[in-house]
């Protein structure tokens, strides 16, 4: 929090600098089903802050599962254990006191299908922020307009903030789901596929608003779509079969991938 | 099978199966028309007079001055009626009549006196008991224009005076008998026996003419009686004093509605039910037609006016009576409407709702958010559904042996006892509706709703329950429909058929009327249950439209509510 | 930009994400107390059902004491239980009525619904069964005391009046059509067996002769109950017919529910391989959907057991087993209208040898109402719906 500004990151697998890296994965394990099936095995790596970590892999790699992770949104799974370290700003995120509730505020999350509950535009954006309570009406009216902004929807939506949020399009529902998120000022931002049920005018302005975003967010991007990948992330993490085959650079992966199966995936052979 | 074959059975069964569909939309057009038709005459319907009068005299309401024009032209075509039926009852020639009667009577007990040396002579002739026939004889001869007059007077009224005067008749005949024993004892002096049999014979000619005279009168005026209370059922009192001395509300005004009135009538005017011996000596009443069987008499006339003069003497006009909905009712539901049983109904459908929803809700809240699949869980829900198959009558039973006979929520059935046994009936309904509606809120909800730092509960409150608040509300009412319409679980707990409404404060102590109950009670149990045909269907409507319009509700408003959450 | 936002974080005083030791166990004990206090509600369904069993055994343990009640409960028909003195049990003829009218209304109930459930969900487009779908529900919606009320005041007098008329005008009008369908398959049967390769010609014949013959046995069986006076309108046919219609909606409608949830893909292979529609519903669907429509059946079934008013109304209330056994225009008794009605007279408080034997007729009411819904609940769980729940 202290230190915004962040270096060109090397092999990030290596031990990182506490004040540089936003979120810790060390040796971090996931199991479905009290232990019988192990979806993610053994990860470690960082999310650097104000940088975007696209983490790619075929499906059912346990990539999806491992986002949902860092802000235990794999609470609401039956039978699902975790073991290893997960930590943010140096926290541990499975500490048996840890308050789930203030962790999501801090982290906050983007699914894959746009998911506006069904109340007005200003409802939406407001939720985060009227839980947390004491917060006056027109500090409400600012955040809700500045989140807004910050998403890139305010021009359109500004004449219309009472309209159910139901009755946008796609594309709109998903800023919007942006703009909650960020309406909470969270520190990290997840997204889980946010572009898959797009069309693709609407995913490129999510991608140029990701790229406004940056800097400013942490944010881990969970995406198939190996392109998008290369477009809006610093860093890449590569998942197959539940192990982090290769984590690096986007650049550098993308033209010089170290391991065989990044270049195989990465160049269409499977997946 | 050959191809045709097998076309030809399949058109067939897609005929058969298209046929049963037919079957089932003719069983619901049968059932509900009957009741719609039916029903919608408690409302609306032709009133006569009458029903205005018991507005206006007993509920205070509708124009006075309307009234008494229909008053004035009503008693105008009645008076024609009562007018013959007066003189009947009391005819200008009575006295004239039976002056004539008592003088013949004087007049043959004078000429007995004056032939009593003819008479002994005879007495000598015949002696012993070969005297009898010939002193009959002998009184025959001199009673003969006495019974003349008699037959004559039978013939021409039947009047209850006429039937008295006649009774009287046969005591003055045996006192003149006795009378005359004296005259004839100043002859010769008559032994116990010959006194005896000419007490005896000499007017008995006379008297069984004057018996059969007057049994003819008497039944007459049984029959007159039975028209003069049909009469009555159908115009009510004849005057202010058969008014004010009547003490039930039912012969205080005559029949409100045409379609009774005609029903009437037919049955108690036009044809009345007389007394008859049949051969075996057994008393029986067969209903008659008047104007057949009293051909030629008074009554034939009276029966021939009253059906002339009847559109007249009842004045009807098409009404629209609301107050079958609003006014309670008066002499066990013969005039005015239901209000207490649809109160009542209201009580324990609401009061089932304040114990039902809220545990419903919070136990398919606990079913769809909570609970993991576990043994204590799967207990939980099998219970749900054994809840669900218990008969409604055992509900019933457990409220009086749990509720009313162990618990003691109430001295004996009450409105708080019946409402917690409907709300246990429903409440598997609820639970399962419920949680149908929390189920088919997306989990994108409630993931978003937690990944924005919500807790469990708040995420629960602000977002999951108002997306399913359609769904559940659509579950809610439908079964208010049901606890609107059960019967069973009340009979024991909470149902009377008394049909004063009770107050709200009343609750927690009193049993209620409600309107499934009281169907039951006026169909099978209500002594004039021929006579309220409309109330009954009223009645019977009034509960399907109730539950009914709650279902449409419920329709409406989750497919609105639906709209509304799709934006 | 970027140092205004975190000012703004950190003014916003994010608390800390480890709670100390206090105000953890103060939630956890929050949260427990919470789901405590959701899992009492939700345990008061099983607690109604504990103490119904419990309340509607106890006072009916009273009578099973005495085992010559209850074996004169069962094997006698002299029901006279609140004579002074010398009481009598005999409900022999009160639960020969009930399976009577159960029986009898399941007859006319059970196929009219599911081929009307077959026709809403296979025959008519989806329009006109979007259309009937709330209808039939509607009627489900009705008031049972307003059934019981029409089978009192309009069909009992027709059915007395122009019974025997009515009912072999509905044999004719049922049996005719059924006659000439089954009269082709019958044909078809009849020549492949006494042919050895049927000539067209023998095979009209054949049908013809089929035909005629179920059409005449029709006839007759309408000729012969066109004669029958029926003395009383109040009985076990009218208690049956009603309580049909009403069972009829939830027959329907949850036969309809198993039939759409066989797949488009069952259908449209069968229709592919050139069956037709007909050969696709009774080979394909049917079985598909058994189990969905046994589930059907037996909460039809068990409407029919626990309904009170209508048989009340409908059934006449006499206490004699039907001469012959099968005669169902006698008027009969079924458990739920002896226990509505006597209930009432019986001393309630105090608790006579009449209240402690209604409530043992409550108990067999309960327990087999208990036994259909424990049956339909396993052949849910067995898996009758598990492919609508998959699909979805």
């Amino acid at each position: 929090m202290t230190e915004t500004k962040t270096q060109n990151g090397g092999a990030a697998k290596s031990a990182p600098d506490a004040g540089d890296i936003a979120v810790v994965a060390e040796n971090f394990s996931i199991y479905y089903d009290y232990g019988k099936f192990h979806a993610v095995k053994g990860v470690s790596m960082g999310l650097r802050r104000g940088k975007v970590t696209a983490i790619i892999g075929p499906s059912g790699c346990g990539k999806s599962t491992f986002l949902r992770c860092i802000n235990r949104m794999n609470d609401l799974v039956d039978g699902c254990t975790t073991s290893g370290l997960l930590a943010l700003d140096g926290v541990d995120i499975y500490h048996p006191r840890l308050d789930v509730v203030e962790l999501r505020r801090r982290i906050g999350m983007v699914f894959q299908r746009p998911n506006p509950f069904p109340k007005s535009i200003y409802d939406n954006v407001a939720y985060g922020p009227r839980l947390a309570g004491g917060v006056g009406r027109a500090e409400l009216d600012e955040i809700v307009e500045t989140s807004l902004r910050r998403a890139a929807l305010w021009d359109e939506v500004k004449d219309r903030l009472s309209n159910n949020a139901l009755g946008m399009s796609g594309g709109q529902q998903q800023r919007l789901c942006i703009a909650r998120a960020l309406a909470m000022r969270p520190e990290v931002l997840l997204m889980d596929e946010p572009c898959s049920a797009l069309d693709p005018k609407s995913t490129s302005r999510i991608e140029d608003l990701i790229d406004e975003l940056s800097g400013e967010y942490t944010i881990a991007i969970v995406t198939h779509n190996m392109q998008q990948a290369a477009r809006v992330s610093d860093y890449t993490a590569f998942f197959y079969e539940g192990h982090l085959v290769e984590f690096g650079q986007t650049k550098q992966m993308f033209t010089n991938p170290q391991m065989k199966q990044t270049n195989d995936y990465i160049t269409g052979r499977f997946g | 099978m050959k191809t045709s074959t097998r076309k030809i059975l399949d058109k067939s069964f897609s005929a058969l199966a298209l046929s049963s569909m037919a079957i089932m939309c003719a069983a619901a057009v049968a059932f509900l028309a009957p009741i719609i038709i039916n029903g919608s005459g408690a409302v609306w319907f032709k009133a006569t007079v009458e029903h205005f009068k018991f507005l206006r005299e007993v509920l205070d309401r509708g124009s006075a001055r309307e009234l008494a024009a229909m008053t004035e032209k009503s008693d105008a075509a009645r008076e024609k009626l009562y007018s013959l039926m007066r003189a009947y009852e009391s005819p200008a020639d009575f006295k004239k009549i039976s002056g004539a009667i008592a003088s013949a009577r004087r007049a043959a007990f004078a000429e007995a006196a004056k032939k009593s040396a003819e008479f002994v002579k005879i007495l000598d002739e015949n002696k012993g008991a070969a005297s009898a026939p010939v002193i009959k004889k002998f009184g025959a001869g001199i009673f003969a224009d006495y019974s003349g007059l008699v037959s004559g007077a039978a013939k021409r009224s039947s009047s209850p005076a006429m039937a008295e005067f006649l009774a009287g008749e046969k005591e003055a005949l045996q006192d003149g008998a006795r009378a005359v024993l004296e005259d004839f004892a100043k002859i010769r002096k008559l032994s116990v026996l010959e006194k005896g049999r000419v007490r005896r014979e000499l007017p008995a000619a006379a008297l069984e003419n004057l018996g059969a005279a007057s049994e003819k009168v008497s039944e007459d005026n049984a029959a007159y009686a039975a028209f003069k209370e049909g009469v009555w059922e159908l115009l009510g009192p004849m005057t202010q004093a058969d008014k004010e001395a009547a003490k039930m509300m039912r012969r205080k005004f005559g029949q409100t509605r045409m379609d009774v009135a005609r029903k009437v009538l037919g049955e108690s005017v036009l044809r009345i039910r007389v007394n008859s011996t049949d051969s075996s000596g057994r008393q029986t009443s067969e209903s008659v037609l008047v104007a057949e069987r009293f051909k030629g008499t008074p009554l034939a006339e009276m029966a021939k006016c009253a059906e002339e003069n009847f559109t007249a003497m009842m004045q009807p006009r098409n009404t629209f009576y609301w107050g079958f909905l609003f006014d309670s009712p008066y002499d066990s539901n013969i005039f005015g409407g239901i209000f207490p049983m649809i109160l009542g109904t209201f009580y324990l459908t609401v009061g089932a709702m304040i114990f039902a929803a809220p545990l419903g809700i919070v136990a398919a809240i606990y079913f769809s958010e909570y609970a993991k699949n576990g043994r204590v869980v799967n207990f939980l829900r099998m219970c749900v559904g054994t809840l669900a198959g218990v008969p409604s009558i055992v509900f019933g039973l457990f409220g009086l042996a749990f509720l009313i006979n162990t618990v003691k929520v109430s001295e004996s059935k009450s409105v708080l006892a019946g409402s917690i046994t409907l709300a246990l009936l429903i409440l598997p309904t609820i639970i399962r509706s419920c949680e149908e509606a929390l189920k088919t809120v997306p989990n994108s909800y409630r993931e978003a709703a937690l990944g924005l730092g919500a807790g469990k509960w708040r995420a629960i409150c602000t977002v999951i329950l108002p997306a399913a608040l359609p769904g559940m509300l659509t579950g809610i009412i439908i079964s208010m429909g049901r606890a609107a319409g059960e019967t069973a679980p009340i009979i024991f707990t909470a149902a009377t058929s008394t049909g004063a409404a009770i107050a709200l404060a009343d609750v927690f102590t009193e049993a209620t009327p409600a309107l499934p109950w009281n169907i039951y009670n006026i169909c099978s149990e209500h002594e004039m249950a021929d006579k309220i045909e409309h109330v009954q269907y009223g009645m019977v409507l009034t509960l399907i439209a109730i539950v009914l319009l709650l279902n449409s509700v419920a329709i409406v408003l989750r497919d609105r509510l639906q709209k509304k959450l799709r934006g | 930009m970027n140092a205004t936002t975190a000012d703004t974080g950190g003014a916003r005083a994010k608390g800390a994400l480890i709670m100390d030791r206090h105000s953890c166990a103060a939630k956890m004990l929050l949260g427990r107390l919470g789901r405590g206090f959701l899992l009492c509600v939700t345990a008061v369904p099983t607690a109604a059902v504990v103490f119904i069993l419990f309340f509607i055994f106890k006072e009916s343990l009273p009578f099973f004491e005495n085992l010559g009640n209850v074996r004169e409960f069962f094997t006698s028909t002299n029901w006279a239980p609140s004579r002074e003195g010398d009481p009598h049990f005999g409900s022999l003829a009160i639960l020969y009525g009930t399976l009577m009218v159960t029986v009898g209304s399941c007859a006319v109930a059970v196929p009219l619904g599911i081929t009307a459930a077959i026709c809403l969900s296979e025959i008519v487009n989806a329009r006109i069964s979007r259309i009937f779908r709330p209808i039939v529900e509607l009627f489900a919606a009705i008031p049972s005391v307003a059934y019981g009320f029409f089978a009192m005041a309009v069909f009992a007098p027709l059915l007395q009046n122009h019974g025997g008329i009515m009912i072999s005008a509905l044999i004719l009008a049922a049996g005719l059509p059924i006659a000439g369908v089954s009269s082709i398959p019958l044909a078809e049967f009849a020549s492949s067996k006494i042919f050895k390769k049927p000539s067209p010609a023998a095979v009209v014949a054949l049908r013809i002769f089929a035909g005629a013959a179920l059409c005449s046995a029709v006839a007759y069986a309408a000729w012969r109950v066109s004669g029958v006076e029926i003395s009383s309108g109040t009985n076990a046919f009218n208690a049956s017919v009603i309580l049909a219609i009403m069972a009829l909606p939830t027959i329907v409608s949850i036969s309809q529910d198993a039939l759409s949830a066989v797949g488009r893909d069952m259908r449209e292979g069968s229709l592919a391989l050139g069956a037709t529609r007909f050969e696709t519903i009774f080979k394909v669907i049917l079985p598909c959907a058994k189990s969905g429509i046994a589930v059907a059946v037996i909460l039809g079934f068990m409407r029919v057991i626990g309904e009170t008013m209508v048989v009340w109304m409908a059934s006449g209330n006499s206490l004699k087993i039907p001469e012959p056994f099968y005669n169902f225009f006698e008027p009969v008794r079924t458990l739920t209208a002896t226990i509505a009605g006597e209930m009432g007279e019986a001393d309630q408080t105090t608790g006579s040898a009449r209240y402690h034997v209604l409530f043992a007729m409550s108990l067999c009411l309960l327990v087999s109402g208990m036994a259909l819904n424990w049956l339909s609940q396993r052949i849910i769980s067995r898996g009758a719906f598990a492919r609508k729940k998959g699909g979805k």
